[in-house]
């Protein structure tokens, strides 16, 4: 016989698979997407032993889970596009090992997310100073900020890197 | 933007490191510093903590940058394109709800069709396309691949799943398929690629394939052979293999593999989630199977083995032990 749970979550999914592929597919053209994002979505319940009892509203709960499932599957995907973009004009001398390539994405996608929500100016301050180690007053130079201004975005940014449940 | 709120020490700890990294300190900053630190076991821990959020990915990059000058600079050019933040965009596709996928996000990329084009299948779905180049390529069902072709080079990165190509030749654009553990090069050639748990598996169906992993090792498969590229290895496998490409006619040709490794290319083509219970998953299998009726396919598994199949609904099929 199987464990209550793994049933409970049978008839789960059976009552929510549809709305939730359809409520997927409003936001994703792609149907291969749609579904895939779909099924993650289950994966997460299965993964993290959720009870369905547990589960006040599992339309929001669901939606919730894939929201955030769609969102970092195509900002992932942006970043990584971005960075093989610009490395194609580099020299292949200069060119990073695809190993390489591939942790750098890996950092860029978690440092993204660490930053994230921080206006333009307060992100370039503090990754002059994080990535480039340049004193305040080469970054207050090369943004046109005062130096007073560029300590207080570097605290705002620095707060919000504190506060960023996991180091990136 | 509200100011979420962070015990005192820790501000001090974040108002140290905003003073400290001004420009050099000079000893008599330092020196206030380490009393600070000193001072009490709560502002280490801060400062530790701090330390420990600046580290990691950020280390990353900045160690790549010393190997290779520049890379930093990518990666901050990289990181202040603009785009929504995550926050605004989770608002905004919760709020309107009809977003069309490209809307929010291909909007404003500079790659165009041309240099970027997503294939997928999904479940059950196996699909044939024509490629600019004149390259034919097959994916098998729930596959995804980004292709990156412009005038140096064919790049096809598989994400997940399982591909056939047959390639079509052009001497100055070698023609690489991308995988997590490395690259496959094509010698004129067809050949099998398939994603699998912490290996990529290659079958050679015509010519010749150079594998490569991203550590550098070089291999060359020939027709008929076939490997498994590990991280740090690639394994060359007993045996003709090129049963493996059934999929193309919607068969699972299988010939003494685990349990586990014929439900798993049987997934793709399953609705929904199969598990397999850990006691039986090295059960050996023998036999062709219908991909496109996976249902069969396990009916036909539970009338040769010692397991049974329990369906909980379309979207949950469990197999265990008898």
């Amino acid at each position: 016989m199987q464990s209550p749970p793994s049933s409970k979550l049978g008839f789960f999914f059976s009552d929510h698979h549809r709305w939730l592929l359809q409520h997927i597919h409003r936001h994703l053209r792609n149907h291969a997407d749609a579904e895939d994002t779909a099924a993650d979505t289950f994966c997460q319940l299965l993964v993290a032993r959720v009870d369905p009892d547990s589960i006040e509203q599992p339309r929001a709960y669901l939606s919730t889970i894939a929201r955030r499932l769609i969102f970092d599957r195509h900002r992932r995907r942006k970043l990584e596009l971005a960075y093989l973009e610009r490395l194609s004009n580099l020299p292949e001398a200069l060119a990073p090992s695809p190993e390489e390539q591939l942790l750098l994405i890996e950092a860029l996608v978690a440092i993204d997310r660490a930053i994230d929500g921080l206006p333009m100016l307060v992100k370039a301050t503090f990754l002059y100073s994080q990535l480039d180690g340049l004193s305040y007053v080469a970054i207050a130079q090369k943004l046109g900020l005062s130096e007073r201004t560029v300590s207080r975005y570097m605290k705002q940014a620095l707060r919000q890197c504190y506060l960023s449940e996991v180091s990136p | 933007m509200s100011k979420p709120r962070l015990d005192p020490v820790s501000e001090q700890a974040i108002d140290w490191m905003v003073r400290l990294r001004a420009g050099t300190p000079d000893a008599a900053l330092q020196e206030r510093f380490n009393a600070w630190l000193a001072m009490d076991r709560a502002h280490s821990q801060a400062w530790a903590t701090l330390q420990d959020r600046l580290g990691g990915s950020f280390n990353t990059v900045r160690a790549l940058d010393r190997r290779l000058p520049g890379q930093a600079s990518e990666a901050r050019q990289v990181l202040l394109q603009p785009h929504g933040s995550r926050r605004d965009a989770l608002r905004v596709i919760a709020g309107l709800g009809l977003l069309g996928g490209g809307v929010w996000l291909g909007a404003g990329s500079q790659l165009g069709d041309a240099l970027l084009a997503d294939l997928h299948t999904g479940r059950g779905e196996r699909q044939d396309f024509n490629l600019a180049d004149g390259s034919r390529l097959s994916l098998n069902a729930n596959s995804a691949v980004d292709l990156r072709f412009d005038d140096k080079q064919r790049l096809v990165i598989l994400r997940h799943g399982e591909l056939v190509i047959d390639v079509a030749p052009d001497p100055r654009r070698p023609l690489r398929v991308r995988t997590a553990e490395g690259e496959l090069r094509a010698l004129g050639t067809r050949f099998l690629v398939a994603q699998e748990q912490e290996a990529s598996r290659l079958v050679v169906l015509q010519h010749s394939v150079e594998a490569r992993l991203f550590d550098g090792t070089v291999q060359v498969v020939q027709e008929g052979q076939s490997a498994l590229l590990h991280a740090r290895q690639i394994a060359l496998l007993a045996g003709d293999q090129r049963r493996r490409a059934d999929w193309l006619n919607g068969r699972l040709n299988v010939l003494d593999e685990s349990l586990e490794q014929v439900v798993d290319a049987l997934r793709p083509y399953s609705r929904g989630f199969v598990r397999v219970a850990p006691q039986v998953r090295g059960l050996r299998v023998q036999g062709v199977f219908p991909l496109d009726d996976p249902d069969r396919a396990f009916n036909a598994l539970a009338e040769t083995l010692p397991i049974r199949v329990d369906r909980y609904s379309p979207w949950l099929t469990l197999i265990g032990s008898k």
